[in-house]
């Protein structure tokens, strides 16, 4: 009884931990905006905490440089489970237009699994609250399914992971 | 404390070869090869190890206090250093050292221009030259696991490891 | 007294890129503070040598997403001095319209982020909905809220319809009053005032030894701008005032830039108001000749220096980056000697970085060898409570 509160109140209210790989800053300010009137995120649930321990989703930007690779992974280790991660934009997903450079590991899910991409150069940001709204839809599927197992059965899964 | 506008210009006139002439005059032929190169760009040659004498008489005695930006350069059979210094009416003067590659060392100018503390670290990391008397000489853009003796921007310089499996270059 | 060293570690919770400070500490106050800037490091020079010009516009765009314009026209107008190429009039006006638009939409957004790191959340709210009029109006011209890739090389991509710009004069006009209300705020609100005045003192010699730009060097005094001093794109030809504060410290440079929202909006509306005629671009070569030219630009940050060499091929040979937050960062060093822990976030905030505040501080304590972590939101919560308790603020 509790754990499906517990389920639903994370559902509701999604706590978000925002971290940036080496980005240029766009999906960065464009998320920030969401905080704001205009987009107002906050009569979503979403907050944005400071610390690992407490946040259900990870949302990162950024080509994941070199330097940050192994500070993503362990912040990435630090979350309890169940987490859920956001790759923003173009980067996220590939390394964007800083794919090859030397001090780019290029693509977020090489370095931790991605639940979610957002694409864009940055997204728009009603397009980042779409990827919010899909990861909630991915946490009550998980949540009747006993988990994420379910999903290494979905060819996309298997296909889409690098990790 | 005062605040507000200065005074509105059209666009200044074009005083390098007027500074030509200047740089002439107090510096002799310090600064070789010095010509106009564009519309407010001069530019010129410098031994490596008259840097800081030229650079200090610049920032003294021509007024060129402010050391725009710092560039390492890979020409191929050498490598350099070139300054740009703002000169007035928007000028800016490009010096150029040049460096032999297999030993490119020549004085810090950070005791004339402190601001060149962090460009210096930077053409250091990128292409290996060595600022001698430097006040603090670590990597400034390379994280900590980036090998020693790997310099980037060297043209000869080739990327392996995860990094460069798509490298362009 | 032991000397502690505070490591101030790489991530912030709502906003832009990493840096990493070491703060050495004698009990409150700050004795040097050291700083990583290796989070954020791509490659991008290394990758504007293999890429055509073209391609290298859009990588070099992206440098910053904040000031993605200063970059992309910095370089554009570079490579065009060494081809050889003239902007005609209309192209270099756009230019010039998106560029102070982009400085009032970083002015803004720097506002807000200053008031976020001083408690002061309602004046973060206020700029960020004006700066929302902003992102609309770049959207129109350019079709994207951010990295708006309106040049190409030769001009911009992209024409302003006459019913554009009636609609950008409008928007243009509830901006001057907002900006005259950001005016009189920043000389009325506790707040602002207790957190700004006096604080990260920096003389003007210092400033210009230190080779800071912008407003950062402007409110030392130091009457600098690249737009009036080495005119570019459309500045040669349009009433430019270029504002300095002699107050020499985050005042100084928070009133620099409130005063250049002012004058921008003023900028946009000349230019919107007195647009030329004409094409947008002029045809630009695939290959540009040997040579090497500086090209600058005053971004919102400040002066901007992009080293361009050529050398006969459809590829520049160097492109050498020197950003002015590389440039204001020896300013923020000596600006906090001195000063408090408190004061950290406000005096690197001061310099509008562009590089996100790290939210991990590390904390060092030499004496012992002990290490413990803090978040960067408890360094501004610690500012905030510290100006509380000692100030009455609210």
């Amino acid at each position: 009884m509790f754990e499906r509160l517990v389920r639903w109140a994370r559902r509701k209210s999604p706590w978000i931990l925002l971290f940036n790989s080496g980005a240029c800053n766009a999906c960065d300010i464009e998320i920030l905006s969401l905080l704001t009137p205009r987009f107002d995120v906050e009569r979503l649930g979403v907050l944005a905490k400071g610390t690992p321990r407490h946040a259900d989703i990870l949302v990162i930007t950024g080509p994941v440089t070199l330097k940050q690779s192994e500070r993503l992974r362990r912040i990435y280790d630090q979350m309890p489970d169940p987490k859920y991660v956001i790759a923003m934009g173009a980067c996220g997903a590939s390394g964007g237009i800083f794919e090859g450079l030397y001090h780019v590991v290029g693509g977020v899910d090489k370095v931790v699994p991605v639940d979610v991409w957002v694409a864009g150069c940055p997204p728009r940001p009603d397009e980042i609250v779409d990827g919010i709204l899909k990861v909630q839809q991915l946490m009550e599927e998980d949540a009747k399914r006993g988990g994420r197992e379910w999903r290494r059965g979905q060819p996309v899964y298997a296909t889409a992971q690098r990790t | 404390m005062a605040a507000g506008p200065a005074r509105v210009r059209h666009g200044p006139e074009d005083v390098a070869p007027e500074i030509v002439r200047e740089l002439s005059e107090r510096l002799g032929g310090a600064i070789a090869e010095l010509r106009q190169t564009a519309p407010r760009r001069l530019a010129g040659t410098v031994p490596a190890d008259d840097v800081r004498t030229v650079l200090r008489a610049l920032r003294d005695d021509l007024g060129c206090r402010h050391l725009s930006a710092l560039s390492g350069v890979d020409r191929g059979a050498t490598l350099a250093v070139v300054y740009h210094l703002a000169a007035r009416g928007g000028t800016v003067l490009s010096l150029t050292v040049s460096l032999p590659r297999d030993a490119p060392r020549l004085p810090s100018v950070t005791e004339v221009f402190p601001a060149a503390n962090l460009y210096e670290r930077e053409v250091h990391d990128l292409f290996g030259i060595v600022f001698e008397g430097h006040p603090d000489p670590r990597p400034l853009l390379l994280y900590e696991g980036w090998p020693e003796g790997e310099f980037p921007l060297r043209k000869d310089w080739k990327p392996r490891g995860r990094e460069g499996t798509n490298a362009r270059g | 007294m032991p000397e502690v060293e505070l490591p101030i570690g790489p991530q912030h919770p709502a906003l832009k890129e990493p840096v990493s400070f070491r703060v050495l500490v004698d009990g409150e106050r700050i004795v040097r503070l050291d700083l990583d800037v290796s989070y954020n490091h791509r490659g991008v020079e290394k990758g504007a040598e293999g890429r055509e010009f073209p391609k290298a516009l859009y990588l070099i765009e992206r440098i910053c997403g904040i000031c993605s314009h200063a970059h992309a026209t910095n370089f554009a107008k570079g490579v065009e001095a060494l081809m050889g190429v003239t902007v005609p009039p209309r192209g270099q006006w756009i230019r010039t319209l998106v560029a102070e638009l982009e400085r009032l939409h970083s002015h803004l957004l720097w506002l807000g982020v200053l008031a976020h790191e001083i408690g002061y959340n309602t004046l973060f709210m206020y700029t960020w909905r004006d700066r929302e009029t902003i992102q609309d109006l770049l959207e129109e011209i350019s079709g994207n809220r951010v990295n708006y890739g309106m040049n190409r090389l030769g001009g911009v991509r992209r024409d302003v319809s006459d019913d554009l710009r009636s609609r950008a004069l409008e928007g243009l006009r509830g901006l001057a009053d907002r900006a005259g209300f950001y005016s009189r705020i920043i000389r009325e609100e506790q707040t602002l005032l207790v957190r700004t005045r006096g604080v990260g003192r920096l003389p003007r010699d210092r400033a210009i030894a230190l080779g800071a730009v912008g407003p950062t060097a402007r409110g030392s005094g130091v009457d600098f701008d690249v737009r009036r001093d080495d005119p570019y794109v459309a500045y040669g030809d349009v009433p430019l005032h270029v504002m300095t504060s002699s107050a020499s410290d985050v005042f100084g440079r928070l009133e620099v830039r409130v005063r250049e929202i002012e004058e921008s909006v003023r900028l946009c509306t000349h230019l919107l108001e007195n647009l030329p005629s004409g094409d947008i671009a002029a045809k630009a070569p695939r290959v540009a000749p040997q040579g090497a030219y500086v090209s600058r630009y005053e971004a919102p940050r400040g002066e901007l220096v992009h080293y361009i060499r050529t050398n006969g091929t459809d590829k520049a040979d160097r492109v050498s980056v020197r950003t002015p937050t590389l440039a204001n960062w020896l300013s923020v060093v000596e600006a906090i000697q001195g000063r408090v822990i408190a004061d950290i976030p406000v005096v690197v905030a001061a310099i509008d970085p562009c590089l996100s505040c790290t939210s991990r501080t590390t904390f060092v304590d030499t004496g012992t060898g002990d290490r413990s972590a803090m978040e960067w939101d408890d360094l501004v919560a610690y500012g905030i409570r510290y100006y509380r308790e000692r100030e009455g603020l609210p």
